[in-house]
């Protein structure tokens, strides 16, 4: 990832995300290191006084250093040796651990797993991974297609997407309504969008073509709105744009820059006749039939509709 | 054939035409008979069974066939003929709209006898307008033109005779044999115009000085399905984009039908110039003709795909095609998934959706596809399944042994089958309709039975003379408030179940057409073309 993009951050509440997420983020910036004004840029919702706090704390727990050049500030991530210097008084397990949780990445790995690999006995690693926890050496991160599996990462590693879940995930926990609310809003962006378009004179092809956008243009009506806590980036909008493609509500093509444009489209028929009568959306219209316990002449829903 | 489809034909047949013919048609369904085994099984006397077979066959819901012992006839029932009955009324609305009012009359008429002679529906329509008092002296010209134009437009459709010389058969059979040669399908009988008149004026004559004795005409069903089958379509384009991408589409077919016979999955191309030609004469719209090209591009651009454009280059060379089999399959998905939709939920018809696009899917690409909640997913999912909207396809892993890894499920979507299941929603709702109107009339016979005994009173009241004021006050006296109350009730609940009979039917016939073009599509049946005689 390019370190100057947008960076996805939590809300405030959440202090260790943050300084996990601002880890990651200068050690993006490698031994360059990063200035005040790219963290700003970078946490555009974040007051100074909140990012000098955690960056505070991040000194004093000895992740990062803090450097002047040239009359700035910058902030760099202290060499990852430091496990290694932490550990120095460690025994050979709690190394071998170490290492291949290291070797994990992003991805995390699994208790079992490192089992496996270390060949040591399941009370013993359990011991070493608790006590690698409470030096703030490694730390274990729930994973969202499976909530009862841990996996167990460096401590200032951020977890891979696959594990969080992205922007739709808080605490393991789908955010439906939020996912629903953003459904809803980006329809009525392309619907009012289109209906601009009616009373347009300038020929079908101009009045399809107005009525087109991009994720990039709705990410920024969503973003503009403000009904997001969490940054969301234009492939987040993508992917709600695609369900409202399941929807049949939008239409997805193909742009001349390879990109897709999404357009509101009405359905092709008016909700069929079938489901005008309540049989065409009963539950229970497999168990009914005449004569019979349920049976149309005795039916409350054919009652209620009726009267 | 299904349950509830028998159920619900035996059921129309005993609603329109009584107990017996529903009998004997119940007694069918299970294949074609005999007369003696008719008899036997129904238990029914022979001159009621043989009565209700030929009213059967007259309105072509049975038809007879020479059986293994060629002096006998075997009957065998036509279900997705009675199932039309509902339909009558679309049919007559669409004459309605399109030739006026006589011609629905006479349309009328057919389907009251189911195949009657052109003298015949005319005297009968003359006698209605008498009573209306609407005839005029020349009403028998302009019926017969009336009548002819629904020949020309090919709505009716002559009857099949039997055989008359028998002369080149060995005088084997008595089962006649039943021909028609096609040139003779939409000719209009001679008639003796004069005879006519002066049978419709009171006198009496023959019928055989008229003519037509022998040539009866019936509904052309396939004709009014073509033109409600291309009336969905332009709606639809209208629905989709406006008025004038609806007037394209229809100059379109009307074009095509020139090139193609009109059941084709697809059409031969068309070319474009025509079609312009064609806007720009008939159609006085300019701004359809202004942006003809504009029109054309975006119609064929659809994710609908009505349209192909064949041939590259100008409009000059450019020709379309147009994708019946693919736009009613586009239509039938449609009307599947607001089905879903309004039965489970958006949810469930993103589901659906996006199972149908992605083709086979893992639950788990489901759940981020479809950004539900894994829960929630999961119980779409699985109820998609369990009601026959979806299909599971277990596939093992070659390698793993046991375990619970050792297969992975994916689920798909099967249209025939789903458009079978919505089938049958539909005819068991149609049925339970049926059914209720049934026993809203029986619960409430004393009354209705009172209310036309009434009628009939107040007619005859009037007929003497009586001031209408009084009539009324009359009528009031007799009937209790209450009583006129649950009558208006009863006649609304009547009204309802019947327009939901009617507009079910609509839902029923585009699950028709699917099933019609998907046989037409498959390879080995390609041969099978649909024939108009049946
Ligand atoms: S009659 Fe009542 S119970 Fe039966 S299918 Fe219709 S709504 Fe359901």
């Amino acid at each position: 990832m390019d370190p100057t993009d947008t960076v996805q951050c939590a809300s405030s509440s959440s202090a260790p995300a943050n300084e996990q997420m601002l880890i990651s983020v200068v050690t993006k910036f490698g031994s360059k290191g990063a200035t005040d004004a790219d963290l700003e840029k970078l946490f555009p919702n974040w007051t100074p006084d909140m990012r000098v706090t955690i960056l505070n704390k991040l000194i004093a727990k000895g992740f990062i250093d803090i450097f002047n050049s040239g009359g700035n500030l910058v902030y760099k991530i202290k060499d990852t040796s430091q496990g290694a210097e932490k550990l120095k008084g460690a025994d050979n397990e709690e190394k071998v651990v170490f290492k291949i949780i290291e070797e994990a990445g992003n991805k995390g790995i699994w208790i079992r797993d490192i089992r496996f690999k270390s060949n040591l006995m399941p009370t013993q690693l359990n011991k070493i991974l608790k006590m690698l926890e409470g030096k703030k050496m490694i730390k274990a991160v729930k994973s969202v297609a499976a909530s009862k599996k841990k996996v167990y990462m460096l401590f200032n590693v951020e977890p891979d997407r696959s594990l969080t879940g992205g922007a739709w995930y808080c605490d393991q926990d789908f955010e439906t309504e939020f996912v629903d609310v953003l459904n809803q809003q980006c329809y009525r962006f392309l619907q009012q969008k289109k209906e601009t378009t009616v009373g347009n004179k300038g020929g079908p092809l101009a009045v399809r073509n107005a009525s087109y956008a991009s994720p990039k243009q709705v990410c920024k009506f969503i973003t503009e709105l403000g009904i997001s806590k969490v940054q969301l980036s234009e492939d987040d909008i993508k992917t709600i744009l695609d369900t409202l493609v399941f929807d049949g509500k939008l239409e997805r093509v193909v742009s001349t820059d390879g990109g897709f444009l999404f357009r509101a489209i009405d359905s092709l028929l008016p909700p069929p006749d079938l489901i005008r009568m309540p049989c065409g959306v009963c539950p229970v219209i497999n168990n009914c039939s005449y004569p019979g316990k349920v049976n149309p002449e005795i039916c409350v829903y054919l009652n209620d509709w009726l009267s | 054939m299904a349950l509830s489809y028998c159920k619900l034909c035996s059921l129309l047949l005993t609603e329109h035409f009584g107990e017996v013919i529903g009998k004997v048609a119940e007694d069918l369904q299970w294949g074609p008979k005999l007369l003696p085994n008719i008899v036997s099984s129904t238990g029914l006397s022979t001159a009621k069974v043989k009565k209700a077979l030929a009213i059967l066959i007259q309105y072509g819901f049975v038809r007879y066939e020479k059986s293994k012992c060629p002096w006998r006839a075997e009957y065998i029932y036509l279900p997705e003929k009675v199932l039309l009955l509902l339909r009558y009324q679309r049919y007559l609305e669409l004459i309605d709209t399109k030739y006026g009012e006589e011609s629905r009359l006479l349309l009328e008429e057919i389907m009251k006898y189911g195949s009657i002679t052109e003298s015949s529906a005319i005297l009968k329509v003359v006698e209605v307008l008498k009573k209306d008092e609407k005839s005029t002296s020349d009403s028998v010209i302009a019926l017969r033109n009336k009548f002819h134009a629904l020949i020309t437009g090919r709505y009716l459709i002559r009857c099949a005779n039997p055989c008359k010389t028998e002369a080149d058969e060995p005088n084997l059979s008595s089962v006649p044999r039943l021909t028609l040669i096609e040139a003779e399908l939409h000719r209009p009988a001679v008639i003796d115009v004069n005879v006519l008149c002066k049978a419709a004026e009171g006198q009496t004559c023959k019928p055989e000085d008229i003519g037509d004795a022998n040539v009866r005409w019936r509904l052309n069903y396939d004709r009014f399905h073509q033109d409600m089958r291309d009336e969905m379509m332009i709606d639809a384009m209208r629905r989709r984009f406006d008025d004038n991408a609806a007037e394209l589409m229809k100059q379109l077919l009307q074009l095509m039908y020139l090139r193609t016979e009109a059941w084709c999955s697809d059409s031969n191309p068309v070319p474009v110039l025509e079609l312009k030609d064609a806007i720009s004469k008939k159609s006085a719209n300019a701004y359809l003709s202004q942006y003809f090209e504009q029109y054309l591009k975006i119609l064929e651009e659809d994710s609908c795909r009505f349209l192909t454009k064949v041939g590259t280059g100008d409009v000059s060379s450019a020709q379309l095609c147009v994708n019946m089999a693919k736009a009613i399959l586009q239509l039938t998905s449609t009307a599947i998934e607001n089905v879903i939709e309004q039965r489970f939920g958006m949810k469930a018809a993103r589901i659906f959706r996006l199972v149908k696009t992605k083709k086979f899917v893992e639950q788990e690409q489901i759940q981020q596809l479809a950004m539900i909640s894994d829960k929630e997913a999961k119980q779409i999912t699985y109820k998609l399944l369990q009601e026959n909207f979806l299909q599971m396809q277990e596939l093992r892993k070659p390698a793993a042994g046991s375990g619970p890894n050792k297969s992975f499920f994916l689920f798909h979507v099967d249209l025939n089958l789903v458009v079978h299941t919505v089938t049958e929603m539909c005819h068991k709702a149609i049925y339970n309709a049926l059914i209720r109107s049934r026993s809203e009339l029986t619960n409430h016979m004393r009354l209705m039975e009172k209310h036309e005994r009434l009628e009939a009173a107040s007619q005859l009241l009037r007929e003497q003379g009586t001031e209408q004021e009084q009539i009324d006050a009359l009528v009031d006296e007799w009937l209790s408030l209450p009583e006129r109350n649950l009558l208006e009730s009863v006649k609304k609940s009547l009204e309802k179940l019947k327009t939901a009979e009617i507009q079910i039917d609509n839902t029923l016939f585009l699950l028709q057409l699917f099933t019609y073009y998907q046989h037409l599509t498959m390879p080995k049946i390609t041969s099978k073309k649909k024939s108009q005689i049946e």
